[in-house]
């Protein structure tokens, strides 16, 4: 077996981690555990602090003040090969002028192991990623998905505990994307050390993550199983930027112990789970997985506990579904939802139609309150 | 037919200037002369006496010398100048304010750059007065003046900046996450400057010397001037001839080094992709 692990498991926790560019924060109090050998995702938009984050755990940037301990060593300070970590860059950066074998090989022939050693080294490293047949080639002549994984076999020739991936899948296409999205989850299970990986693709995040960390103006959103936040996101931004969910404002009127009734902009009553607490706020906000609303031509049809008048904006085909943009009557809120391509045709569902949208209170989701 | 067109006034200036000339130097370096006159015919005497002379091999030798220490310093000073410039200095504002500072001593002519060193060197000059003055030395160095040293200075001066622009362009062509992808794999300073700048600044250094290097093998008024006429090279000794009108004799000079600078320009070549850099 391919010696690739490390001693160490490789847990990663980040505390009150801050980082300044010139008076600009781009990490603010960031505090987070990332157990030993899980696949992290950290989300978010560009310019969330995501990258800064992940430079911070490799060593190519220093924290302006917090800590860094990985395997529970301090290593805020240290640099970069020195903390058990190794990373994988974004365009891959592989060494322009050395061929495969000699890239992968290069950290060995830093400590002065002797050609043969090296090579052989390498080359069941380029095995494991399956470009043994290409190490004579140089960088130049191979494809965005053999370099990222020539790329990986380097990262991974310093026997790290912490991969560190920045928007690894972001230069492929997408047929690409999805093929090496699997093989690097695969890698990680067969390896058994800690990835983390930035993107901000929220479907890349939920395919591939056991820890999935939302991030949003350099603070940390929400932490979560990936299932967790795709259902339960806790504030507005996550449940916006996680996709698939409509998010719906109304004024308190009214609680029971695990209801509440808000009003909408046009008198629209609405009924979401959650508890309101002694003293209710003014608003709230709640959320509807666009998945989860029925649409029916006439109101009498859809037996849901909401039911709100909607008119038809567009409708986009994505296949098995067809996503609807809706429109509300009168307070112009626009959401989406996914109805089934044959129910789409059978409905005959066109743009400008007036349809009704409706959902049990039991599908809504309660996010904090602002 | 409107392509040749287009090209026709650079072809013409090329032929006229360039191409033209150096056929007429090829013709005349098979003529024959005497102390009063040119003799159009066809000898090889001027090239015999050349090889058969122990003289052309010593300052070829010389010229060799010369253009080696002035390779190895202006490389030195020029990649650690390119260095800072596109690694230490942070701000692409500074970068380029620093860039053209280097530039600025270039609005002068050669010369006078060149002469500006008697004053400073002399003995009587800056240096020796100010070493005079602090007691270090109690007599003035008679070697900083009109000698190879004095040379080699003047050579330094005038031509590191042809080292540092190529060098500090392949070097500003490196991405930054090259040099951090060295650091993670374990490199220190050192070691990504010998394992990864340098070789990727292999075009730039290939193109620097090649400026450096035709520039030096050529020169004859520096090295005149800063060694007081005690040094040779071969431009010194072709200019000769044509102050005597031997210019047969200082048409096969030119030849003769024109094809040692391109064997050494085609060796170069070698080490860069000249369509890359352009």
């Amino acid at each position: 077996m391919l010696s690739v692990k490390n001693k160490e498991n490789g847990q990663v926790e980040l505390i009150d981690l801050c980082k300044d560019f010139d008076g600009s924060k781009a990490v603010d109090h960031v505090n987070l555990k990332i157990d030993e050998g899980a696949y992290c995702c950290l989300l978010g938009p560009s310019g969330c602090g995501k990258s800064t984050t992940l430079r911070l755990i490799a060593g190519h940037e220093i924290a302006s003040s917090g800590q860094i301990l990985i395997d529970g060593k301090p290593t805020t300070t240290l640099p970069p090969s020195a903390r058990g970590t190794a990373m994988m860059f974004q365009n891959y950066a592989l060494f322009p002028h050395l061929n495969c074998i000699d890239n992968v090989a290069f950290a060995l022939k830093l400590r002065g192991v002797s050609k043969a050693d090296r090579h052989e080294r390498a080359l069941e490293l380029l095995s494991l990623v399956k470009m043994e047949g290409f190490s004579k080639r140089m960088p130049d002549q191979l494809s965005g998905g053999q370099q990222q994984r020539v790329a990986l076999a380097r990262a991974l020739q310093n026997q790290p505990s912490v991969l560190l991936l920045d928007e690894p899948l972001s230069a492929l296409d997408p047929f690409l994307r999805i093929q090496m999205r699997a093989e690097l989850r695969r890698l990680q299970r067969e390896l058994g050390i800690t990835f983390i990986h930035v993107t901000h693709s929220q479907e890349e995040a939920l395919a591939l993550a056991d820890q999935v960390v939302v991030m949003d103006k350099a603070r940390i959103s929400q932490v979560g199983g990936a299932r967790d936040v795709f259902r339960f996101p806790q504030n507005e931004f996550v449940a916006r930027f996680i996709g698939g969910h409509n998010v719906f404002t109304g004024q308190y009127s009214d609680h029971n112990e695990d209801q509440i009734s808000l009003v909408g902009a046009n008198n629209q009553v609405f009924r979401v789970q959650g508890q309101a607490g002694k003293t209710p706020y003014p608003h709230y906000n709640f959320s509807v997985r666009s998945d989860l609303i029925e649409i029916a031509h006439q109101a009498e049809t859809v037996n849901r506990e909401n039911l709100i008048n909607c008119e038809v904006i567009d409708a986009e085909f994505h296949g098995a579904y067809v996503k609807l943009n809706l429109q509300t009557l009168g307070e112009n809120t626009e959401f989406n939802a996914q109805v089934s391509d044959d129910f789409f045709l059978s409905e005959k569902i066109q743009p400008g139609d007036q349809v009704w949208a409706g959902w049990n209170s039991s599908q809504t989701w309660l996010l904090h309150p602002h | 037919m409107t392509r040749y067109l287009q090209i026709t006034p650079l072809l013409l200036v090329l032929i006229l200037f360039f191409i033209g000339p150096i056929i007429v130097i090829g013709v005349v370096s098979f003529w024959d002369y005497n102390a009063f006159s040119l003799i159009p015919d066809f000898v090889l005497t001027n090239y015999e006496e050349l090889f058969s002379s122990g003289v052309t091999y010593t300052i070829y030798l010389k010229t060799l010398k010369f253009t080696l220490v002035t390779w190895l310093v202006t490389f030195l000073v020029g990649f650690t100048v390119a260095y800072f410039l596109a690694f230490h200095v942070q701000s692409l504002t500074w970068q380029m304010a620093l860039f053209l500072i280097c530039t600025i001593p270039f609005l002068t002519s050669n010369i006078i750059r060149m002469i500006a060193w008697i004053p400073v060197l002399g003995r009587h000059g800056l240096v020796n007065e100010t070493l005079l003055g602090m007691g270090l030395i109690d007599k003035p160095l008679e070697w900083l003046l009109y000698s190879d040293f004095a040379v080699v200075l003047a050579f330094v001066h005038l031509y590191t900046l042809f080292m540092v622009v190529p060098i500090f362009n392949t070097m500003m062509r490196i991405d930054k996450s090259i040099i951090e992808a060295a650091y993670d794999a374990g490199a220190n300073g050192w070691q990504t400057l010998i394992y990864v700048v340098l070789p990727l600044c292999k075009s730039g250094i290939a193109i620097g010397s090649i400026f450096v290097i035709t520039l030096v093998m050529g020169d004859f008024v520096t090295i005149q001037t800063m060694s007081g006429g005690q040094s040779a090279s071969v431009g010194v000794a072709m200019n000769n001839k044509r102050a005597l009108l031997q210019y047969p004799a200082a048409a096969a000079d030119a030849v003769v080094l024109l094809i040692t600078v391109l064997i050494i320009v085609a060796v170069l070549m070698r080490f860069v992709n000249i369509r890359k850099e352009l």
